[in-house]
């Protein structure tokens, strides 16, 4: 029992260099920085935030309003300056909870753009704002003194947060289409053929085999080849090489980049500190160091509510990517429990749903056309996901209550495409969706597949 | 532990697993470029250069008509107008590109036409069919309209309005100075087409596929279901696409074969590559163990054109009665179907976005 505490009190309390973790920050803040100007380049704030004339919730943020196209670009200025003020270390604690606010905001506006990566970003930004990241190489420190060490509770957290990204969308691979049916990579690898010389090769089963076999082997045990110091580096070379080939093939935009820069921080200390002492030269950085026993000694009331915290998070974590487990049911069909548990490219659904909307009143029926109400990708992401339909259905009716007509039933006429399946038929056409609450189960009006 | 022993096993079953069913494996190779270089030289340019000559055809002849009238003139015209339209239904669907610089689907194709307008156009004879407020009074529909006039006693006397003369002048230059501007843009743009091969949303291949789509449902929602009321709940006989000529079973007929076309593809180049979207689809659903989803497609088109052809009279008739309604309802379901089909099944097996807007995926 003694041991294992001290095994803890060792592993989360050692003193260690603060260098891993100011590198840590300033390529995540760096990473950050470029993907928002990238973003907006894209001119993706107005297409997706301004344009839209309806937005799909997140469970339990229905309340999170659009803030208009003023508050949205605001919102994307504070991302800017917060992201530019962490990697320079200014005002770190307000800078981080400042970036993680907004980005939060910005991601619960619309359900639509849920990607795993943006989700990662959150965890990691919250993750932040408890850090003493801000203590080395930054403007903060300049004028308040630099840290000598700092406990290694955080270099253990963002160290296992990449490892349940990893190890999760390995064992979510795991699966029979996945593993037997090389699913859905033999569907998505021959549309690569038009590369060159590789070309032929993506149209050959045998190449999606080995990458859907390849990609589960490396997400199940990456991390922990990061780990071990002899395997350290040929495992960093796998990483560039499996993310880059990633970013070449799929429309995944800075995700690889995010994941080549940041497993740095399963590098031996020792790198980071020479590339921060290098930096420091190089910019002419200059401060004096604050005694270490002022930085970091925890009082042990603090330590246990920190340890009782680290514990919650942990688990959570751990938790959440399974409760997949708590449902029936074919999870890729009806996606309970889908999201935040590291599922990344993992199926190719697609759908078409059209819906009629029938006046009880006068018994007139309606077809509606989808993108009068919603952009290609609300559409797109509508038609395959279930608490989005209800959602939609929601839309519909409050429209025509507009209208003057009140009281409607809604039907749906709705196809599902999964994997190399042919389209089948999604929800059960003869039940009227207004009367549907998400809380119902879904086999109620989603057909099995 | 020995871990090459590891890989060699995890290698072999990899291999085991892959080449079990690998005897289904297609016989014709896919090459993107190939397929767009055959669309581009024997569907799309050909069909655009059809309808440029169709344009500049019925242009010609209008004028011999006004500078020296006959009623076998009056009646070719209408003829040669109906020609052009019908080209023009094998055109609709590459609306990207040079089509999409100036609209043309709307330009010329936007219907039901404003009766009204038209008639206020003429007797103000001040009117700018640039903008886009006038699209509904001008474009082949308007055209329709003009040359199919409801109650006249004579050709001749019908021809001798000046100010509706003027303006159908017009409408006709108009319709042929856009189908212009399209036809001489094509060869430029043949050399971006061919050459952007890869499968993000805005590749050669992703933009002809969503295209396609695009206009087929645009096809299924104006041709058939305004008109039926399926979004109004009245029947509206004037949105047919034709009604003035009661040319609309006719037009989406060709309409359908040209979509058949699209999937067939134009000659076959190759017999060792998919050079067409359906041997492409077939190379690439080699792994179903059903039925060829291009079979079904083909399937569901001629089912389509069947039941038009079995129609009886004229569409704009039938939708004024319950039993005809009935039939074109069954119709609208027909070419329901086939949307999910196109833009659910083919596009997501040919891995292609089912929309022009750019996002990050997972």
């Amino acid at each position: 029992m003694m041991e294992i505490k001290q095994k803890i009190n060792n592993l989360l309390f050692k003193k260690v260099n603060p260098e891993p973790l100011a590198f840590f920050r300033i390529v995540f803040g760096i990473l950050m920085l470029f993907s928002i100007i990238r973003f907006i380049a894209k001119g993706w704030v107005t297409e997706f935030y301004i344009e839209p004339q309806y937005f799909f919730k997140y469970p339990y943020f229905h309340w999170v309003q659009n803030p208009g196209e003023f508050g949205m670009y605001a919102l994307f200025a504070i991302l800017l300056l917060s992201s530019l003020f962490v990697t320079i270390g200014y005002k770190y604690r307000m800078s981080i909870i400042a970036f993680f606010l907004s980005f939060m905001y910005v991601e619960l506006i619309d359900i639509t753009y849920y990607l795993n990566h943006y989700y990662f970003v959150s965890l990691t930004a919250f993750l932040l704002i408890f850090m003493p990241a801000g203590n080395c190489f930054s403007v903060d420190a300049i004028k308040k003194g630099e840290a000598k060490e700092i406990a290694n509770w955080p270099i253990f957290l963002i160290k296992f947060l990449v490892a349940i990204v990893y190890i999760f969308a390995g064992v979510a691979k795991l699966n029979y289409e996945w593993m037997v049916e090389a699913m859905p990579l033999a569907i998505w690898l021959p549309a690569h053929n038009h590369l060159p010389i590789v070309g032929k090769l993506m149209t050959m089963k045998t190449t999606a085999y080995l990458f859907s076999w390849f990609g589960a082997v490396y997400d199940l045990f990456i991390v922990f080849f990061l780990i071990y110091p002899k395997t350290r580096k040929i495992a960093y070379v796998f990483v560039i090489i499996f993310h880059l080939s990633t970013w070449l093939l799929f429309n995944i935009g800075v995700f690889p980049f995010v994941m080549i820069a940041l497993t740095t921080i399963y590098f031996d200390s020792s790198f980071q500190t020479k590339v921060i002492d290098k930096l420091k030269t190089i910019t002419n950085y200059n401060t004096k160091y604050i005694e270490s026993k002022n930085t970091h000694s925890y009082k042990s009331n603090k330590k246990l509510i920190l340890l009782a915290s680290i514990l919650i998070f942990t688990l959570s974590q751990i938790a959440i990517p399974l409760r997949f487990l708590l449902y029936d049911g074919k999870l890729f069909w009806y996606e309970e429990g889908y999201r935040f548990s590291w599922r990344v490219m993992l199926m190719e659904k697609s759908g078409t749903a059209f819906f009629t909307v029938v006046d009880k009143a006068s018994g007139n029926s309606y077809e509606v056309v989808n993108s009068d109400y919603l952009t290609a990708n609300q559409e797109k992401q509508m038609e395959t996901q279930p608490d989005l339909i209800l959602q939609f259905v929601d839309i519909i009716e409050n429209d025509f209550e507009k209208k003057g007509i009140a009281d409607v039933a809604v039907y749906a006429d709705s196809y599902v495409k999964l994997n190399d399946n042919y389209s089948k038929r999604y929800i059960n056409q003869n039940i009227d969706l207004t009367k549907i609450k998400y809380s119902v189960d879904l086999n109620k009006w989603i057909l099995p597949y | 532990m020995n871990y090459k022993f590891i890989i060699i096993a995890i290698l072999s079953a990899v291999m085991f697993i892959s080449c079990s069913d690998d005897t289904s494996k297609p016989n014709e190779e896919i090459d993107k470029k190939f397929l767009l270089v055959n669309y581009a030289d024997n569907l799309i340019i050909p069909a655009y250069s059809e309808l440029y000559e169709q344009s500049k055809v019925l242009k010609d002849r209008f004028e011999e008509l006004r500078n020296n009238y006959s009623d076998s003139l009056s009646s070719l015209i209408r003829v040669e107008f109906s020609d052009l339209r019908i080209t023009w239904g094998r055109c609709s669907m590459f609306g990207f590109g040079p089509a999409n610089d100036i609209q043309l689907r709307q330009a010329i194709n936007t219907f039901p036409t404003d009766t009204s307008l038209i008639e206020e156009n003429i007797e103000s004879a001040s009117y700018s069919l640039a903008t886009s407020a006038n699209f509904k009074a001008k474009g082949l529909p308007a055209i329709e309209y003009l040359l199919h006039p409801s109650e006249i006693t004579s050709w001749q006397e019908y021809y001798d309005n000046e100010k509706m003369l003027n303006y159908l002048s017009d409408l006709i230059d108009d319709v042929h100075s856009n189908i212009s501007y399209v036809y001489n843009k094509w060869p430029d743009y043949r050399e971006k087409f061919v050459k952007n091969t890869g499968n993000d949303a805005g590749s050669s291949l992703s933009i002809m596929i969503n295209d396609f789509v695009f206009d087929y449902e645009i096809a299924k929602r104006a041709k058939i279901g305004i008109p039926l009321g399926i979004y109004t709940s009245e029947p509206l006989p004037y949105n047919f696409e034709a009604p003035y000529s009661n040319l609309s079973k006719h037009l989406l007929i060709s309409n359908l074969r040209a979509y058949k076309a699209f999937i067939t593809g134009p000659r076959q180049n190759d017999s060792k590559k998919a050079d067409n979207i359906k041997e492409y689809l077939d190379a690439l659903s080699a792994i179903r163990d059903d039925s060829q989803l291009s079979t079904k497609i083909v399937e569901e088109i001629d089912e389509s054109i069947d039941m038009i052809q079995k129609f009886d009279g004229s569409m704009k008739d039938m939708v004024q009665n319950p039993s005809g309604k009935s039939e074109i309802g069954a119709l609208y379901k027909n070419m329901q179907e086939m949307v999910v089909l196109i833009k659910t099944d083919m596009t997501s097996a040919m891995g292609i976005l089912i929309s022009y807007q750019d996002n990050d995926g997972d």
